[in-house]
């Protein structure tokens, strides 16, 4: 296999012409190096917001930059919930006394085959601590499996005025335990969807100078499930993902990102359920730092947005996330 | 002592194994107004179905459910055979714990716990055997 890779100036071997390339050039490596983290943070995810249906959806979670051949890394993710959307679109804070914190230690890693495409596997292990009314409860397990793919058509910052230009695929198989087959009455050990799921996507990136600017869409489609003998299926899941960033000296990154989950409404035996659409909308702020010569750390702040009419049939929370990537060129 | 067991539940957890813990107090037994909460037709409309909740409305945690069968005329349906699912359809999953159903007279039945753990739209799906084999649906939400 010919394998074209970038010039040698991004090698570890040459640190003293790394430390000379352009502004655009660093802009563009971290720029792609906070979309990573954001990516991993913000692509929304199949009900993503209850921790026991993490693990679908997850498009570019170790995405490698154009110079790295490999990486692999742990993401930790915390997430306290504050309110919920019910299935009209009415939002209710969490009933004083009630909690639930989510928790994740999130595995992955990726590998370059060809100057173009790569593939990444991301492995979450997910923890749920419940405390509603009388009850509390904690647990978890691994989560839903996943794997991607990523084609870069255009590497940003490398063809004149073009933008970036990707297209993305992803499958999760459910290695998740879902809620239904959970050991406890508040499901906290439920870790996945118990469904597969398939994503496709396109992502467009623009660098001007030091500062960045991304989007990313995604359609995925969840397998369906079944109850009692009757047919549960799904919607076509639609996400969106933009962000920005700004790149200061030594690659740090800082930026911000807004992402839109909408999914339709469920069907059982081919009659849609009315109420049963999913929608929410998220907003933060991400930080990347790099260290040594092939290390990365990587951050967010997250928040859903609790306003009425903005979500459905789902959590609302806020949290964060902190990534360590060990990179290989 | 809890945040040792916590820390182990981590550790399962990064290793791939599930765990969990909860502690379930006693309930006392569920009390039920005397007008439903909705009435229902079953899909094959053989049957109605007057459902009321207790705690009314249904809220997040422990709950219960009486459904009451009668025949389109009102006359009580005595010798049905009953079970209830309940199901989130927007996320594609039900409750871990199926619930207990007793029936308290004829024609009426309590289902018991429904450990409804996450907000949202809520269904009970239901299913009748023996006299009458039909299905009927009860939506609901909880905030």
């Amino acid at each position: 296999m010919t394998r074209r890779r970038q010039p040698s100036k991004f090698s570890s071997r040459s640190a003293p012409q790394a430390a000379r390339r352009s502004a655009a050039d660093a802009a563009a490596m971290s720029a792609v190096a906070l979309a990573v983290v954001v990516g991993i943070a913000a692509v929304p995810r199949g009900a993503a917001a209850q921790a026991c249906c993490v693990g679908t959806g997850l498009v570019t979670p170790a995405r490698l930059r154009t110079f790295e051949d490999r990486a692999v890394g742990m993401q930790m993710r915390a997430r306290s919930v504050m309110g919920a959307f019910g299935g009209t679109g009415s939002y209710a804070t969490s009933v004083s006394g009630n909690r639930e914190v989510g928790f994740e230690e999130d595995l992955f890693g990726a590998v370059r085959l060809g100057s173009h495409l790569q593939i990444g596997l991301w492995a979450p292990f997910v923890q749920t601590s419940r405390q509603v009314g009388g009850l509390s409860g904690w647990g978890g397990g691994l989560g839903d499996v996943a794997a991607n793919v990523r084609f870069d058509a255009v590497n940003a910052g490398t063809r004149g005025a073009w933008p970036g230009i990707a297209l993305l695929a992803a499958l999760s198989v459910p290695t998740g335990q879902p809620p239904d087959e959970a050991d406890d009455p508040l499901a906290t050990s439920g870790t996945g969807t118990g469904s597969f799921e398939g994503s496709l996507g396109v992502a467009i990136e623009e660098i001007v100078g030091n500062a960045f600017v991304s989007l990313g869409a995604w359609v995925s489609q969840r397998s369906a499930r079944t109850v009692m003998g009757s047919e549960q299926s799904f919607a076509p899941r639609l996400s969106a993902l933009l962000a920005g960033g700004y790149t200061f000296g030594h690659d740090a990154t800082v930026g911000a990102f807004a992402s839109l989950l909408r999914q339709g409404d469920a069907r059982d035996a081919g009659v849609a359920i009315a109420n049963s659409s999913v929608a929410l909308v998220t907003a933060g702020a991400a930080l990347a730092l790099p260290f040594w010569q092939s290390w990365r750390l990587q951050a967010t702040l997250f928040s859903d947005v609790p306003i009425a009419g903005w979500g459905r049939n789902q959590s609302v929370g806020f949290g964060g996330t902190l990534a360590i990537i060990r990179f290989w060129i | 002592m809890r945040v040792v067991a916590l820390c182990v539940c981590l550790g399962l957890g990064v290793a791939g194994l599930g765990c969990g813990d909860q502690a379930i107090p006693p309930e006392p037994p569920p009390s039920f107004a005397a007008d439903p909460d909705q009435l229902l037709a079953s899909d094959s409309g053989a049957l109605l179905i007057a459902v009321r909740f207790a705690p009314r409305p249904p809220a997040l945690g422990s709950n219960a459910v009486e459904l009451s069968f009668t025949d389109p005329g009102g006359a009580t349906m005595a010798g049905l055979g009953v079970e209830v699912v309940p199901w989130m359809p927007a996320h594609g999953h039900g409750t871990s714990v199926s619930p207990t159903i007793t029936e308290t007279a004829p024609g009426r039945f309590v289902a018991t716990p429904l450990y409804l753990f996450m907000p949202g739209s809520w269904e009970l799906r239901i299913t009748t055997s023996g006299i009458v084999d039909d299905t009927a649906k009860a939506a609901f939400e909880i905030q």
